[in-house]
């Protein structure tokens, strides 16, 4: 890895927030692209450890709900609430951890999916507490665009940071192990559970942050928002678009992705404009299951 | 008392529907190995079929669920494309791809028919059965009939015929079908198509009794799943008995604590079924 070469793009991404030609246009669609990107890259961290998550929307719609509440109930300043969502989030994926984490393979997958019911339907059903399926709003924090890119393109980088770790360091060889062959991994000293306990709490922690920054960024929460397919779809499809075994896939699938949703499909199809990420996932699988990034030679 | 008997009749007739969604499931995750996450938006497509024929065309009841029935037949060949070309990890890359295609149909359904929920309601008219006591409307007896003689048909089909035996052979054992000159290609096509027929038919009666609208695939998908994870793959006593009570303890419930905890309901069975046998399932499942 090139360090000095990687740090320079990365100020130059930062610096192009502050430029005020840019318009605020470019720079919200940009911003929601990196925020996938982030979303994408944090889901990842958990599935380079073989464990592939449809269920991802509850530590999303937690993050979201544990904001929403800390901040309108209790007045806990936005960004102080903001980890709390995050750590509801952790709570949960300490509830998976005692019970779902056991599972493998396609049991697992199926597992996640439907784990994403039970905080919405509790949520949805707690009516005074939470305000029911109606949401809580008024949580947009007054933060401007420039800000908010700023904030998602670092952490954007934060989390390719913790990526690069779990990709290449000793930590990430034994993710490769595990991946590879658990049994094997195990015979030969590798502390299986610790590292999928490890990467599931990173996860989850930072999908919780997405989704506290995401209720602070449109304002309002709603069950059947928050905890909806979209947020479990959208970090899968980007990473296995971009390269899950690629320190960018993930964040370039974001860009790539997003983007090509915006500026392609939104004008062509808008009632129908998601059903490319469905897409994506056939022509991805099907045609370069290695994802886009594969294709670079240094991969 | 009267409570009881009518929670009864509520959860027969409920518990027919789900076997039939159950049903479709079940044939294609046994012959073909593909847990279908798309199979919610397959009953909702037909479902939306049945509606259109019935408050557009004033379609009666049984020429509208013949017709909306086949409408699933079209994701036959994309189901058995995704069972015949998924890369290793099958079991997982079939997921992930069945869940790709109900993001497809459930955009294209939201484009097509809009976000609104619809149901096919006409006025049941109610009969009284005279020994038991009980109330039934036309509705759940449509239900209860039309639900059972599928069954029916499917379970007569599978132990009397042939094809049917061939079928089984296929769904219990792939490679031992394929030593006694079993073409199993071709019967997991037609389990592939007598799912989607299911799938179908279970669509025309689901939106009489239900609200359907293009995000209600999933909470049709967990039923099916978790009755077929229930029962097993392509049993079909199994699953009637699964759906059954399912539906009871569905409908007691609903009318304890009302209808809106069901879901919960759901996923915790679901996590339960595969904590206690979810590996023994798919490692049958693991055959080609």
């Amino acid at each position: 890895m090139n360090l000095p070469i990687h740090l320079l793009a990365w100020v130059i991404i930062l610096a192009f927030g502050w430029i005020p030609l840019v318009p605020e246009s470019v720079l919200s669609v940009l911003t929601t692209a990196f925020f996938y990107g982030s979303m994408a890259t944090a889901w990842n961290i958990h599935s380079l450890s073989g464990a592939i998550s449809l269920g991802h929307a509850a530590f999303f719609g937690l993050g979201a709900y544990g904001f929403a509440i800390t901040a309108s109930k209790y007045g806990i300043s936005s960004w102080a609430g903001m980890l709390i969502g995050a750590l509801c989030a952790v709570v949960y994926a300490l509830f998976w951890m005692i019970s779902i984490n056991r599972l493998r393979h396609g049991s697992f997958v199926l597992a996640t999916l439907v784990s994403v019911e039970i905080p919405r339907v509790i949520i949805e059903n707690l009516d005074s507490f939470t305000h029911g399926s109606a949401g809580i709003m008024n949580l947009r924090i007054p933060v401007g665009i420039r800000e908010w890119y700023i904030i998602m393109v670092i952490l954007a980088g934060l989390l390719l940071l913790i990526h690069h770790q779990t990709l290449f360091s000793r930590l990430g060889w034994g993710l490769r192990a595990v991946r590879d062959d658990e049994r094997t991994a195990m015979a030969v000293g590798v502390p299986v559970e610790f590292l999928r306990r490890c990467t599931l709490i990173v996860s989850s922690f930072f999908m919780g942050l997405c989704g506290a920054f995401y209720a602070a960024m449109i304002g309002f929460v709603e069950p059947s928002i928050v905890f909806s397919l979209h947020f479990s779809a959208m970090p899968l499809v980007l990473s296995l678009f971009g390269g899950r075994e690629h320190l960018y896939g993930p964040l370039i699938g974001g860009l790539i992705l997003y983007n090509l949703d915006q500026l392609l499909m939104v004008p062509l199809f808008p009632e129908a404009h998601r059903a490319l990420y469905g897409i994506a996932i056939f022509i991805t699988i099907w045609f370069f299951p290695k994802g886009i990034l594969a294709w670079t030679k240094r991969s | 008392m009267f409570y009881v008997d009518q929670i009864l009749v509520q959860a027969i007739s409920l518990g027919s529907l789900y076997t039939l969604l159950a049903l479709g499931f079940s044939l294609i995750f046994g012959a073909t190995r593909v847990l279908n996450l798309a199979h919610g938006s397959f009953v909702i497509l037909s479902g939306y079929a049945a509606y259109i024929l019935g408050k557009h065309y004033n379609v009666g009841f049984i020429l509208g669920s013949s017709l909306s029935m086949l409408i699933p037949l079209i994701f036959l060949p994309i189901i058995v494309l995704i069972s015949s070309r998924s890369p290793h990890p099958r079991e997982t890359i079939s997921l992930i791809l069945t869940f790709g295609l109900s993001l497809v149909l459930q955009n294209c359904y939201m484009a097509a028919f809009s976000a609104d929920y619809r149901i096919l309601y006409g006025a049941p008219s109610l009969y009284e059965i005279p020994i038991l006591r009980v109330t039934v409307s036309s509705t759940q007896l449509a239900l209860i009939i039309t639900s059972m003689s599928a069954v029916a048909l499917l379970f007569l089909l599978f132990r009397k015929t042939m094809v049917g035996k061939a079928l089984r052979a296929t769904i219990q054992n792939n490679e031992a079908a394929l030593l006694v000159g079993i073409p199993i290609k071709e019967m997991r096509i037609l389990a592939t198509g007598l799912g989607c027929l299911s799938a179908g038919l279970a669509g025309s009666l689901y939106v009489r009794v239900n609200y359907i609208h293009p995000a209600g695939d999933i909470e049709v998908t967990l039923i099916a799943l978790l009755i077929t994870l229930f029962a097993g793959r392509g049993r079909i006593r199994r699953l009637l008995i699964s759906a059954w009570i399912f539906a009871i303890i569905e409908t007691v419930v609903s009318y304890w604590w009302g209808a809106k905890w069901r879901d919960l309901l759901s996923s915790l069975f679901i996590i339960a079924v595969l904590l206690w046998r979810g590996e023994e399932i798919f490692e049958n499942s693991r055959e080609k």
